[in-house]
């Protein structure tokens, strides 16, 4: 698979990658690197410039707006800067992962049934925010807004989770807690999860597999525990001095 | 010892730029008043008029049985209400077509490039031409009067909400749209559990200042023909009948005064 940006920068440089059902996947590498790129071909985002990809038994590269609309209603987004609408309640704001599977007309409206709502909660109690439910989105610190994200993507009752760079705007010890729900995701309700991270030491304390990405290119697909200091220079980009390998594997 | 002078190294510029924007500020004053045809002797005429002119403006019946301001309570209130009829009418009519061709007319709601484009251009060729033009054009082809008024007024109205509605939606965070789209969403209904959620305060806000905008704007284009207090303004000052013109004036302002405070504390009320 390739992706060319109009703008004519090669981020996907034939990229292939098998992912099974219940995975927990992380793909690291620097920043540019085309981490989100990658995550955002999967559900159509980004166009895919050559290549294939098959979703759920469905090829996103050719699908219509239907198939494309069917493949992402299936599949949760989560994003570094949260992306929650800000001017209403938490609780709105999950509901609309059920869009995806209501009608036009119903969407549109806001229509929710007793039964979206009832999912809703539960996202909500999944991630233990059930009592921000009434709270404007605005009004929560960092951490407690991407809880929300989580709560929506679920909302979705979603086969496949993407989470971008999920914690990159988040204090060490909420990270944590934020990677611990996703993982919860993955583990109690075997969603299959693909996580972007920066950084290795995080991945490794999560991933089962690590993706390792450089330039465009999967320089790593692999198990965590087989990950060597050679695989970490071809991720982190080559030559680096013995500080900058320290402080990229501290940080 | 000798103190090190401290200066920055661009102060030789910046004063000869400074000296450039004075010079150039008493030349175009200059021209000014070549162009005007400003002279002392005029100054000294105009002070013999105004005075001549406030005495005409204010005679001493003005606030008398017969005199100016019940003339304006009696029989100018109607062509008042005509005004602020048209002005509200135009005002919630503009504000109502103006909100798609705003979602078309941003880089961050609009359905795709050609839709993008095709609004961009075309309102932007449209609003070249100044707003009286839409004006003298309603009265010629509608004919005098308050209908003519009202649609100069819609087409004003759409394009001052264009112009200052698509800049809220392209500052817009595009984060929460690109999030509902990536839960399959149509295109509209993400819009509307989105970006319409956090512009509407900023879009009801902007209506109410069009209101108080449009009220104002359909008393003035009165004075081209337009109906309602500017036309009998004009009728008035054409007849020479002073009092009754300043008297129109003075509601006028009393008028606007009055939607400008409503206006303000309605608007900071919806933004908070
Ligand atoms: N919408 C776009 N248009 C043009 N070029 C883009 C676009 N998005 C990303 N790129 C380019 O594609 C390359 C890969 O970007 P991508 O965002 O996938 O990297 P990343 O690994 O997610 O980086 P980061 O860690 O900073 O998020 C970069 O060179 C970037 O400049
Ligand atoms: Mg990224």
């Amino acid at each position: 698979m390739n992706v060319i940006y109009p703008t004519g920068t090669h981020a996907m440089k034939d990229v292939s990658l098998d992912i099974n059902e219940g995975d927990f996947l992380v793909i690291v590498g620097k920043s540019g690197a085309g981490k989100s790129t990658l995550l955002r071909t999967l559900n159509g985002l980004v166009k895919t410039t050559s290549g294939s990809i098959n979703i759920f038994d469905k090829e996103v590269t050719t699908s219509s707006k239907r198939e494309l609309r069917e493949i992402r209603s299936k599949t949760g987004m989560i994003f570094q800067t949260f992306n929650l609408v800000t001017r209403t309640t938490v609780f709105n704001n999950v509901l609309t992962g059920r869009l995806g599977e209501m009608s036009t007309l119903r969407g549109f409206f806001g229509l929710w049934s007793d039964e979206d709502k009832k999912i809703a909660m539960d996202a909500l109690k999944e991630v233990e925010i059930e009592e921000k439910a009434w709270t404007r989105a605005s009004k929560l610190s960092g951490g407690q807004q991407q809880r929300v994200g989580i709560a929506r993507a679920l909302t979705q009752k979603p086969k496949l989770v993407l989470a971008d760079e999920p914690v990159a705007s988040l204090d060490p010890v909420t990270s944590r807690k934020v990677m611990d729900y996703i993982k919860k995701i993955n583990v109690e309700l075997g969603i299959t999860t693909i996580v972007n991270l920066h950084f290795l030491d995080l991945a490794k304390d999560y991933a089962e597999r690590i993706i390792g990405m450089y330039d465009g290119k999967i320089v790593y697909d692999g198990m965590v525990d087989d990950i060597t200091d050679a695989d970490f220079e071809k991720i982190y980009g080559g030559q680096l001095t013995e500080e900058d390998y320290n402080e990229t594997r501290t940080n | 010892m000798k103190q090190e002078q401290i200066k920055n190294p661009d102060s030789r510029k910046n004063l000869r730029n400074r000296f450039f924007i004075v010079l150039s500020i008493i030349l175009l004053t200059v021209f000014g008043i070549d162009r005007v045809g400003f002279s002392p002797r005029r100054v000294d005429g105009a002070i013999d008029n105004l005075i001549f002119v406030v005495s005409k403006f204010f005679p001493e019946d003005y606030f008398q049985e017969g005199g100016a301001i019940e003339w304006t309570y009696e029989v100018a209130s109607g062509a008042f209400i005509e005004s602020i009829q048209v002005g509200v009418l135009g005002a919630i009519i503009g504000c109502i077509l103006a909100y798609p061709l705003c979602l078309f007319g941003s880089k961050l709601t609009a359905p795709n490039k050609v839709v993008l484009n095709t609004t961009r251009t075309s309102v932007n060729v449209i609003r070249t031409m100044p707003e009286l033009f839409w004006v003298i054009l309603a009265t010629t082809a509608l004919g005098f009067g308050p209908f003519a008024g009202l649609v100069a007024i819609i087409i004003f109205v759409v394009f001052v909400v264009y112009k200052m509605f698509t800049e809220s939606i392209d500052a817009l965070d595009p984060g929460p749209l690109e999030a509902l789209n990536a839960t399959g969403a149509t295109y509209f209904t993400s819009l509307r559990h989105s970006v319409v959620k956090e512009i509407n305060p900023i879009y009801f806000a902007l209506c109410i200042f069009m209101l108080e905008l449009s009220i104002r704007v359909s008393a003035v284009i009165g004075l081209v023909g337009a109906g309602g207090i500017g036309q009998l303004l004009n009728v008035e000052r054409v007849y020479f009948h002073w009092d009754n013109v300043s008297a129109i004036v003075l509601a006028m302002t009393a008028m606007i005064v009055i939607l400008e405070i409503i206006s303000t504390s309605v608007r900071s009320r919806l933004l908070r």
